[in-house]
């Protein structure tokens, strides 16, 4: 500088005026010189940066570009800031770097001008923060809001508005109830107060979230962040305020949504369970298979089948898994395969089921439903149905036995099997089951069972029913149903019989009134022929004993005559020719004979009439050898070529009896003893009385009956006769007449090849009813 | 009683009344026959008769009424029924409406 040592002089002191540290400093960093200010903050050195930065190097070493090089590289001024720790702590300096160009053009110093601009740069920021505080203040959706310590309002700012309803101004005159619940009123300043002499807050710079009051929407729900600072002494609480209505909604919609979520999910997990159970307890094994075949899901029964737990289940192929483990395919039944797992014997149907219908479900459902029970029941009902089958045929034939061979006695095999007087033990071996067929016992009547005489089995049935015995037999209903139908075979035979009883009886009663209607009408027949040939052979007769007498008176005179004529050849020739001689000795035979003949025909008609006596239909005295007699007139006929008849009768006395049905008994009886004779043979007849009772025996030598015969000669209808020649009546009615319509007795007594006898009693009763 | 010597027979059987002609031939007996009860009482109008023997089964007029008839107007007559039918009303009728004499069954 060329001011010359005032000019020095003055620009020191101008420079050690100026408070700014000025320093001139060479290229090479040498510092030319000073003033006061820079020379009170320089520290120990030369160079530029020792003195005014306290560094050991340049400062361009550290990244920034040293101002005094780049002011001579420029050959301008460079302004530049940097910051520095003079001690101070760190500081931010403004550096004004001047070149000083000399005489050549060159520079040859640099004026460098420090300005400590820490402060001024500190109030720029505040001033920015302020302003940017203030955009925040204005601008955020938060409320804030600021108080003293006594709880009036200082500042709020316009979000308040949106939140609570009341402008920032508003709330600075009112005051902060405005915006807290009824709940707070009064208290608030309380905790203030609290919160201002304890110097912080309680909640400290936490979020709370709490309610405010807006003004027309009544109470919302807030976030609150309080934060206490100091104004001076003061302590002041501002709070930032965030109406969380959305926030809370938005919250309570995820919670309800999270809530809709859970319970669907719950929901699925049950019916997931329910379903499962539901299957687990179907007792049929259920699978479900994918398009591969391999099982997806499965239900208890299926892992309990195969003894596996379901891990080893799941994903197998079910076919091959179920082969694995002894479940293997059986035959069909019916039209369903069926699986046999062979250690349980159990049997299954294979029912496979496409599951369709949804598109990502593919593959079957597979349900083993167990038949056992029914392949078990089908084969019993089979059995049950052939043995059924088998006792209907037997039933069956046995029916048509019956109804061919006519034999009630035919019985079905029943299978009864061991005897009641073993199984009862009972002891007793006078019952009529004793020793009897096995099952009989219920059939028989008069058994002891249970100590008491039992009846048929329709009386008994009722104990039946509750006989051990009985009741054994009866378990096979096969049984049952044989029994039932011998029992009804029992029923059917004894009604049979009856029936067959009865019919006899009927035939018999029948056979009876026609035979004596037949007799009846005989009798009236023979009555009136009796009469018609009774007058004709009356004249008859009597005409022969005139003629017997005329032949007498002819002969008388024939012999007076031939006195008279004498031996008159002629005549003697004539008498000769004519058989006179022979005629009138033959004529007194002539007439005699038919005097005989005439006698007969006279008896016939007789006994005819007593034998057919209208009258005899009650009782009257009569001899019985009369209607012996009578009855032998009568049959005289048919045995005379056979038989000679001896006849030994006593004298009886008279009794009371039906002389008609009398020699009706005697005819059949002399009848039969002729037919009984083949070829010439003795009939007797013999009478006799002995204990009031009237006896007629009647004895053949004919063939005699056979022994196996002899007890149904009586019956109707029954006949050794051929065919033609017996009614099978005849000994039926004997029968009847003798012990029914007389009280007497019939015996029969036969030897076959000898001959037979046949003794008829009847009481001996005199008119009056005395019996003697 | 006069004693008996006109006899009247009645029979619808000729026969009969010849048979019965023929066993009074020996016998000094005037013999009247009829062969109905109207023609015995016809003769009966005419001739005088001790006895009459009349058949009981006749055509028309029956035995006993017949002699219930001649009852009637012959009283003294005696009246004799032959008969082949052993019918005890016959018997009845004949002895109460024919005040018979007897009644001789036929042979």
């Amino acid at each position: 500088m060329s001011t010359g040592g005032f000019g020095k002089v003055l620009l020191d002191r101008l420079l050690d005026a100026i408070s700014l540290p000025v320093a001139v400093i060479a290229p090479d960093h040498t510092v030319l010189f000073m003033n006061r200010a820079a020379s009170a903050a320089a520290r120990p050195g030369e160079k530029c940066f020792e003195l005014l930065a306290g560094l050991a190097h340049p400062c361009s070493e550290e990244g920034f570009e040293c101002p005094v090089l780049e002011a001579i590289s420029r050959g301008r001024v460079v302004e530049s800031v940097r910051e520095l720790d003079l001690g101070e702590g760190r500081r931010t300096f403004e550096v004004l770097a001047c070149p000083i160009i000399g005489d050549d053009g060159g520079v040859t110093a640099v004026v460098e001008i420090i300005r400590d601009v820490t402060d001024s740069m500190l109030l720029r920021k505040f001033k920015e923060l302020r302003d940017g505080g203030r955009v925040l203040f204005e601008a955020v959706p938060d409320a804030i809001i600021t108080i003293d310590s006594q709880g009036r309002v200082v500042a709020a700012n316009p979000a308040v508005a949106e939140i609570f309803g009341v402008s920032p101004e508003e709330l600075r005159r009112k005051g902060l109830e405005m915006i807290l619940p009824a709940g707070l009123h009064g208290r608030h300043d309380d905790f203030v107060a609290a919160a201002a002499a304890r110097g912080r807050i309680k909640e400290g710079n936490r979020r709370v979230e709490v309610n405010g009051v807006h003004r027309e929407r009544g109470e919302i729900p807030v976030e609150l962040s309080l934060s206490a600072w100091r104004r001076g002494d003061e302590i002041m609480f501002t709070a930032v305020i965030r109406n969380i209505s959305s926030r809370r909604a938005l919250e309570e919609e995820n919670r309800l949504r999270h809530a809709a979520l859970n319970e669907d999910f719950s929901r699925l997990e049950r019916i997931k369970k329910e379903w499962q159970l539901v299957l687990d307890s179907v007792p049929d094994p259920v699978l479900m298979a994918g398009s591969g075949d391999e099982i997806i899901r499965c239900n208890r029964s299926l892992v309990k089948l195969l003894g596996l737990d379901y891990a080893r289940v799941l994903g197998r192929q079910w076919k091959e898994l179920l082969s694995e483990n002894g479940v293997e395919e059986g035959d069909f039944w019916g039209d369903r395969l069926i699986m046999v797992h062979a250690r349980s014997g159990r049997a299954f149907a294979v029912q496979v089921n496409a599951a369709r219908g949804e598109k990502d479900l593919v593959g079957s459902v597979v349900v083993l439903q167990e038949v056992s029970a029914e392949i078990a029941m089908t084969e019993e009902i089979e059995a049950n149905r052939r043995a059924l089958r088998s006792a209907l045929d037997g039933i069956g034939e046995t029916i048509v036995r019956v109804a061919e061979e006519s034999d009630f006695s035919l019985r079905v095999a029943t299978g009864v099997r061991g005897n009641c007087w073993e199984v009862m033990a009972c002891g007793r071996q006078d019952c009529p089951s004793y020793g009897d067929e096995g099952g009989r016992c219920w059939e028989r009547v008069g058994t002891f069972c249970g100590g008491e005489v039992q009846g048929a089995f329709a009386r008994k049935l009722g104990n039946c029913r509750k006989c051990r015995f009985y009741l054994s037999q009866h378990e096979d209903p096969l049984a049952v149903i044989g029994e039932q139908f011998n029992h009804m075979m029992t029923i059917l035979e004894e009604k049979n019989s009856e029936l067959m009883v009865a019919y006899e009886k009927l035939k018999q009663a029948q056979g009876q009134l026609l035979q004596q209607e037949k007799m009846a009408s005989i009798g009236q027949l023979a009555a009136g022929v009796a009469h018609e040939i009774n007058n004709p052979v009356g004249f008859v007769s009597s005409n022969l004993s005139s003629m017997s007498r005329y032949g007498e008176k002819i002969r008388e005179y024939i012999a007076t005559l031939e006195e008279k004529v004498g031996d008159d050849p002629e005549s003697a020739a004539l008498k000769k020719k004519l058989k006179v001689g022979f005629i009138l000795e033959d004529l007194t035979d002539l007439v005699r004979e038919s005097l005989d003949g005439t006698d007969r025909v006279r008896d016939i008609v007789m006994n005819l009439k007593i034998f057919s006596r209208i009258d005899q239909s009650s009782e009257k005295p009569a001899d019985i050898n009369e209607c012996i007699e009578s009855t032998l007139k009568i049959v005289w006929n048919e045995l005379k070529y056979k038989a000679k008849v001896e006849k030994d009768l006593a004298e009886l006395p008279l009794t009371l009896c039906q002389a008609q049905q009398m020699n009706q008994v005697f005819m059949n009886l002399l009848v039969n003893a002729g037919q009984a004779i083949s070829d010439k043979g003795v009939i007797r007849i013999k009478s006799w009385s002995e204990e009031g009772m009237v006896c007629v025996s009647i004895s053949d030598t004919g063939s005699g009956i056979p022994a196996d015969k002899i007890e149904n000669i009586f019956e109707p209808f029954f006949t050794t006769k051929d065919v033609g020649k017996g009614t099978g009546l005849g000994l039926s009615i004997v029968y009847d007449i003798v012990t029914n319509k007389h009280n007497g007795s019939i015996e029969v007594k036969s030897e076959e090849g000898v001959g037979t006898t046949f003794t008829v009693k009847i009481p001996l009763v005199e008119e009056g009813g005395g019996k003697r | 009683m006069n004693p008996v010597d006109r006899i009247l027979l009645v029979d619808d059987e000729r026969n009969v009344i010849r048979a019965l002609e023929r066993l009074f031939i020996d016998d000094d007996y005037e013999i009247f026959t009829a062969a109905s009860g109207d023609e015995g009482l016809a003769i009966l109008a005419e001739e005088e008769v001790q006895l009459i023997l009349a058949d009981y089964r006749m055509e028309g007029m029956d035995g006993v009424e017949f002699l219930r008839r001649v009852y009637e107007r012959w009283p003294d007559t005696i009246r004799i029924v032959l008969s082949g039918y052993a019918d005890t009303g016959a018997v009845v009728g004949a002895i109460n409406e024919g005040r018979v004499y007897k009644f001789i069954a036929k042979p």
